[in-house]
This record gives C-alpha cells, sequence and structure tokens, in this order.
C-alpha cells in the first residue's frame, strides 16, 4: 500500500476532483494526507490526516469579490491570476507542504495545477508527483499563442522555482510523470497532441456527496434548466440574473437557479433559487444547463445534458470553445447577453435536437474516460514505479 | 467638443477618437455604450470589459481603415501587464495619431 498526498488551493472546483480520487484511494487501503488552507476543509473527506496551511490576507483578498476584474484580451487575466495568486500562494504554501511531506513521508504527491508549492517541493526532494488539471488549461498551454503574457510571467515563475532551490522549467505546474485531465480527449481537442503521460479520466465524480437541504418537492415539471454559475458572479452577477428572469419568466421551462441571497430579486414563479445547489444529484433532472464553463459544463456534458455557456474568464472560455465546437452547447457573453438572446439559446438547447445528440455523444467520450477509478488507477501505478532521480524535475 | 480652440493635432485626435468610439459601439453593441459615450479617457477593461473575440474585431476594423501603417496587435504585445489593464482608449488614439504622422513624414 502506498501513500499519498493532496496538495490543493481553496477553491472549490479544484478541491473536488482530488477528493473523489482521495476516498477511492482509501477505499483501496492507501493512506491519503491533505495539505490545504482551512478554507478548503469542508470540501476533503473525512479519514485522511490533515496539514493546515495559515490563511494568508494577501490572497484572500487577490480572490475576493471586491478585486477589480483583470482584463479579458491577450490572455492578460491569466496573467493576473498568476502573478497575483497562483505565485503568492506558491511562496505562502511552500513551508507548509515542506513540512507535511517530511511528516508523512509521501510516496507520491497529487498536486492540483494552481498549487505550485506541491511541485517545488517535489521536485526539492525528488518525490514523484501528479498534475491534477480541473480546469484541463495548463499553463503552458494557455499561453502558447500569448508570448506577451508568458514574458510577463517567465521572470516570475523562474524567481519562485530558483528562491525554493530548483531549476526554473517553462511550465512548473506540469508534472513529467503524469498529468489527470478530467475532460475528455474529444473536448481538448483544440490543443493538438498531448504526451504519453497525459490522462484523459473525464469527471471524477465517484463518492462525491452534495450535502443535503434541496427542497427535492419543490422541483415540478420538465423541461428543466439548471442554472449554476459558479463563485465568479461577484460582477454582474444581478445584471445577469434580471436577464435570466426577463429571458425565462412565463416560458414553459423550469428555472433551477444557484445564486447567492439577494442577487436575484423577485424571481418569477418557475424558478427556484438557492443559494447553493446539489450539482451532481440535480443533473439526472435536468433537460439543459446554463454553466460559466468550469467543471459543471464537463460533469452536465458527462449527463449528456446540453448547455448555454456564458464564460467569464480564463480556461472558461476555452471549455466553452470546445463544447460549441462538439455542437453540445451555445455560447452567448456573460456580460453582454440580451433577454431576446438568452431567451433563444435556452430554447435551442432545450429543443433543437442537435444539442441532446451531441451531448449523448461527448457523454459517451467522457464515461469511456474512466473517471475516479481510472485517476486512482494511474496514481497507485505511479506510486509503485522507479522513483525519480532525486533533484529531478 | 467646446472649449478652448483646438490646435490642429487635437482636431486630428478628436476624429480618431470618433471613428474609434463608432468602431467600439459596433463591436460591444450600441447598448453598451449609449450611457456611457466613450472618451479619451475610457479604459479597455475596466469600463468596457471587451475581451478578447472582441478586440480581434476592432483590431480587424482599425486594419481596414487605418491600413498597415497601424499595427494595433504588435503595439499590444509591446505593452507591460499593468499597461493592458489601464489602457485607455486615448492611448490608442495617440498611438494612432503618432503612426500617421510618421507615415506622412516618411
Amino acid at each position: 500500500m502506498s501513500r499519498f498526498l493532496f496538495v490543493a488551493p481553496p477553491f472549490a472546483g479544484h478541491v473536488l476532483p482530488l477528493a473523489s480520487i482521495g476516498v477511492e484511494l482509501a477505499s483501496r487501503g492507501h493512506d491519503v494526507a491533505w495539505v490545504s488552507y482551512d478554507a478548503a476543509r469542508p470540501w476533503v473527506p473525512d479519514g485522511g490526516a490533515w496539514f493546515t496551511v495559515p490563511p494568508d490576507p494577501a490572497l484572500e483578498s487577490a480572490t475576493g469579490a471586491a478585486r477589480a476584474p483583470p482584463p479579458r484580451f491577450l490572455a492578460a487575466e491569466f496573467a493576473v491570476f498568476y502573478r497575483d495568486v497562483v505565485v503568492p500562494m506558491a511562496v505562502a504554501m511552500l513551508p507548509h507542504v515542506d513540512a507535511a511531506v517530511a511528516a508523512w513521508r509521501p510516496d507520491v504527491l497529487v498536486i492540483d495545477q494552481h498549487a505550485l508549492a506541491g511541485s517545488l517541493v517535489a521536485r526539492r526532494r525528488g518525490l514523484p508527483w501528479a498534475t491534477s488539471s480541473p480546469s484541463s488549461l495548463l499553463y503552458g498551454q494557455a499561453l502558447a499563442s500569448h508570448a506577451p503574457a508568458r514574458r510577463w510571467l517567465s521572470g516570475l515563475f523562474a524567481a519562485v522555482q530558483r528562491d525554493a532551490g530548483v531549476d526554473p522549467v517553462e511550465s512548473p505546474d506540469v508534472s513529467p510523470h503524469l498529468v489527470l485531465l478530467f475532460t475528455s480527449r474529444g473536448l481538448a481537442g483544440e490543443a493538438g497532441e498531448f504526451p504519453a503521460h497525459y490522462r484523459f479520466v473525464g469527471p471524477a465524480l465517484a463518492h462525491r456527496r452534495d450535502p443535503d437541504g434541496f427542497p427535492w418537492e419543490a422541483l415540478r415539471r420538465r423541461p428543466r434548466i439548471i442554472v449554476s454559475l459558479g463563485s465568479v458572479l461577484a460582477q454582474h452577477g444581478e445584471r445577469f440574473f434580471a436577464t435570466l428572469a426577463a429571458a425565462l419568466r412565463d416560458q414553459a421551462v423550469e428555472v433551477v437557479v444557484g445564486a447567492p441571497d439577494g442577487v436575484l430579486r423577485d424571481a418569477p414563479p418557475n424558478f427556484i433559487v438557492r443559494a447553493w445547489l446539489p450539482q451532481l444529484s440535480l443533473l439526472p433532472h435536468a433537460d439543459a444547463c446554463l454553466s460559466h464553463g468550469g467543471s459543471f459544463a464537463v460533469e452536465s456534458l458527462a449527463h449528456g445534458v446540453p448547455l448555454v455557456l456564458a464564460p467569464v474568464w480564463t480556461d472558461q472560455f476555452a471549455t466553452a470553445r470546445a463544447i460549441v465546437a462538439a455542437g453540445a452547447g451555445v455560447r452567448v457573453r456573460y456580460g453582454r447577453v440580451g433577454a431576446d438572446e438568452l431567451r433563444q439559446a435556452v430554447h435551442d438547447v432545450l429543443f433543437v435536437p442537435q444539442y441532446r445528440a451531441a451531448a449523448r455523444s461527448a457523454q459517451a467520450g467522457l464515461l469511456a474516460a474512466g473517471g475516479t477509478p481510472a485517476a486512482a488507477d494511474h496514481v497507485i501505478a505511479l506510486a509503485r514505479a522507479e522513483p525519480p532521480a532525486a533533484g529531478g524535475s | 467638443m467646446g472649449a478652448p480652440a483646438p490646435v490642429p493635432g487635437d482636431a486630428r485626435r478628436d476624429e480618431i477618437l470618433r471613428e474609434i468610439a463608432a468602431m467600439i459601439a459596433e463591436v460591444i453593441g450600441e447598448e453598451w455604450v449609449r450611457e456611457k459615450p466613450i472618451t479619451a479617457a475610457t479604459k479597455f477593461s475596466q469600463d468596457l470589459e471587451m475581451e478578447s473575440i472582441e478586440l480581434a474585431s476592432l483590431s480587424e476594423k482599425i486594419q481596414a481603415r487605418f491600413g498597415d501603417s497601424v499595427d494595433f496587435p504588435a503595439w499590444l504585445s509591446g505593452m507591460e501587464l499593468d499597461d493592458i489593464i489601464n489602457l485607455t482608449v486615448g492611448q490608442l488614439v495617440d498611438h494612432i495619431a503618432a503612426c500617421q504622422s510618421k507615415t506622412s513624414a516618411a
């Protein structure tokens, strides 16, 4: 049996796939520990060892709702995210990840793509490590056609690696041993060829438990659309939801919306609004979804449900492009869409049969990718392989 | 525009600003500039919230109108991240005016 250390940022969409794999590993008799911020703990399964990274006020302000939205062109939003969040978080987490490795003595580290401290420690100690990529868009791929953004970040990335005592590489978020992508190769198609150690496992849905408390008795009629825009809607959430209400008020469709309290006022009678949705439990009861293009969009396709996509930034644009290219969704502009356009988009994905057919086809590809058990197989295989040479990358 | 009599350079800039503002309105939709007209101080990111596909459309329009004397993508690519974050319409107008005077001087 092997020992694993999961290194996670405090972002739900990045913790949940790791949590799924963690439970799977534990069920097969392996030992799993976690190192992250306390904010991640609600999503972490019980039972594993836990190493805490103390809260970081600078990080909280960088990820908080109050920050100005970064530009969404020239990949500047990626650059801002890496500069203001990923790199400072790597510096803050580094000593704590190092202490966790010293105490837990893992055979393998499983590291989220945004928790760079994990890869710095793994490389410094010559331990095998896997990259977990819920966004399916790694730094190098994201910036492949954006030379300025690479230029803005290359010095920063080199410095954080040198300071940690490892030789700088171009993409420190990408493991040379194993990269887990929670999508299918078909949906990741636009990036072209992938190295053999990139494993497309589809969404990791096993062992995921949705908290209780959803009013299931309130569900009344089909067709039904599930609207979940993640935690990004601090900006313009009110405008978008007002547009949604105007678009679907009095339409013959039930609208289940995840929205913070107060953002969607005077919801129409055909709307069910909750601050939090049990997304995975709802998907079998959905005819369409509206998503910003995060992991929920891929989970929706894994249930054969077509989408309206309103991407807001970074990897969401790529995910939305891939789903539109697959014919399983319609894209609208989050900040600009009007009621008529949004009504038409919802109508199309609900009633034009090609969207559902394409979603079913994408579903087949995603489920064939193997999901949580396949991801667990890959990290276990990595633990059994010969360890890399100490000091290697 | 009111106030002091403009010198010729300013008049040229005002004209370019009007053209660029019209192009932006076309790209992002008239309804987004109706309440808050575009000025030289308008920021592409914070105020207009333009995204990649819109910037690409604007770039095409600039190319079509001003020709090869203005290489908008190359100009953007040379900037630092914080300049991109704070980029204003006025800076683009100044850049186009500078490119044109360079071309006409040559």
